[in-house]
């Protein structure tokens, strides 16, 4: 059985007018839209349609997608806080370090000052307690007999004279500082050379006594070591003329009360200045 | 020495308070030389060894707690600058003080055991303010120092039971094990 060719139909010649006709207006009718702008506001219109329908279903899944990136951007802003918290911390106690270094320096500068300009060797030690009878002003360093340091060596830190040693053992020592009630030390008047002793006053400083009355001293007035008792070397500053009173009547000698110049509640390095004949040693 | 001997000796010997109390004194002698380094030095502190010796007197007899006492007292000595013979003196003093006390008083209540802390502090200052030399300043300052450890008696007291609690037990433990 053989197959024959299909023949063209009346119909098909028929219905193919039409369509070309149709491509043909529908082709025209674009052209002339486009090229006349008669079609562009109902165009507009209809995008603008268009677009809030469509930002009208948007919004609640973009609404959606925020709620959930702002979900995964927490629980990583809350690992990332406790990193950034640790490492806050780990600055602080860095600064804090850094800054303990700074003040430290400075402290042992000005101590490094005072060792260059001291009269004898210096050993700096650091102060580590105090005694537990509280009305003794007597401190606890760290450094003793091994150090070369002994009975009587004269102890200063930033600012003038602390106090000296009273007790010595391999690898501390005690130091009684100015304001100890049991301190004494002789010095004198810058300024008019005038002698006295500085006796301790527990918690209200010195006071330089056995200075006669009628001797001119003033206010403000620096008081520095004599050298006459033996124990300090001379010109070591003292502190500085803080009140000036004639005494009782009965008294031979003025009252002067003395500011010391080391800052004796502060004090956390010292230096202590050797005696020449242990350096000697 | 095992763990079981030690507990067993201590179980004989009744030593607890006596290492309660010696243990404290230790731990508060170098609390308080070195917290005024970084709080600078003023004459009122807390002081924590008046009512450490009336707890001990209270918990203890009297010829085993005079030798811890003045043990405590040679140990203070080594943290000041004042005559040896003093802190041993001035607390062997406040010991049997409150010894005598509690051996004449039938109803010791803790509040009385306070009031005896600052009565022996104010003793422990006079022996130790004349001997150094600085009589006048227990008034005012030395009768406020009493009132204040008089203040820090009760913590002191509890801090003391609660370590001879749990001393107690550990011994008891060393000792059951055994």
């Amino acid at each position: 059985m053989s197959r024959q060719p299909p023949k063209k139909s009346k119909g098909n010649k028929k219905a193919l007018l039409p369509a070309i006709i149709t491509v043909v207006v529908l082709g025209l009718t674009i052209v002339l839209i486009t090229k006349t702008g008669i079609i562009v506001p109902a165009e507009m219109a209809l995008k603008d349609t268009n677009g809030r329908l469509q930002s009208l279903v948007f919004s609640p899944f973009s609404k959606l997608k925020l709620i959930w990136k702002s979900y995964l951007d927490l629980v990583n802003v809350r690992e990332e806080n406790e990193v950034l918290k640790a490492q806050l911390a780990q600055l602080e106690n860095e600064i804090t370090t850094y800054r303990e270094a700074l003040i430290e320096n400075r402290r042992l500068k000005q101590l490094l000052d005072i060792k260059e300009s001291a009269p004898w060797k210096g050993v700096v030690a650091h102060v580590i307690g105090t005694d537990i009878a509280s009305w003794r002003a007597v401190i606890t360093i760290d450094a003793g007999k091994e150090n070369g340091i002994d009975v009587d060596m004269p102890v200063l830190c930033q600012g003038g004279l602390l106090g000296r040693v009273i007790e010595s053992s391999m690898a501390f020592s005690k130091v009684m500082l100015l304001t100890d009630y049991h301190s004494r030390v002789a010095a004198l008047v810058q300024r008019n050379r005038a002698r006295g002793i500085i006796k301790g006053e527990g918690s209200r400083g010195c006071k330089l006594d056995y200075v006669k009355k009628g001797v001119d001293i003033q206010v403000g007035d620096t008081v520095v070591t004599s050298g006459l008792d033996g124990v300090f070397p001379k010109g070591l500053l003292v502190g500085k003329v803080k009140a000036v009173g004639p005494g009782d009547r009965s008294d031979l000698f003025q009252y002067i009360a003395v500011k010391p110049s080391a800052k004796i509640d502060e004090a956390e390095e010292v230096l202590v200045l050797l005696r020449p004949q242990k350096q000697d040693e | 020495m095992n763990s079981g001997h030690l507990g067993c000796y201590l179980e004989k010997t009744c030593m607890k308070a006596a290492l309660v109390f010696i243990t404290w004194i230790y731990i508060s002698l170098i609390v308080e030389t070195t917290w005024c380094v970084f709080c600078g030095s003023t004459l009122l502190h807390i002081d924590l060894i008046p009512a450490l010796i009336c707890w001990y007197a209270l918990n203890d007899r009297l010829l085993r707690g005079t030798f811890w006492v003045i043990g405590a007292g040679v140990l203070a000595s080594l943290f000041s600058s004042l005559k040896f013979f003093l802190f041993p003196f001035s607390y062997v003093t406040a010991f049997f003080t409150v010894y005598f006390i509690r051996s004449n008083v039938l109803e010791l209540t803790r509040f009385h055991a306070y009031l005896i802390t600052a009565f022996i502090s104010v003793e422990i200052l006079v022996v130790q303010l004349a001997g150094s030399g600085n009589p006048e300043l227990l008034w005012p300052w030395g009768l406020i120092q009493a009132g204040l450890n008089m203040a820090v008696a009760p913590i002191v007291f509890w801090i003391c039971d609660r370590s001879l609690f749990i001393l107690s037990e550990i011994v008891s433990k060393f000792h059951h094990e055994k």
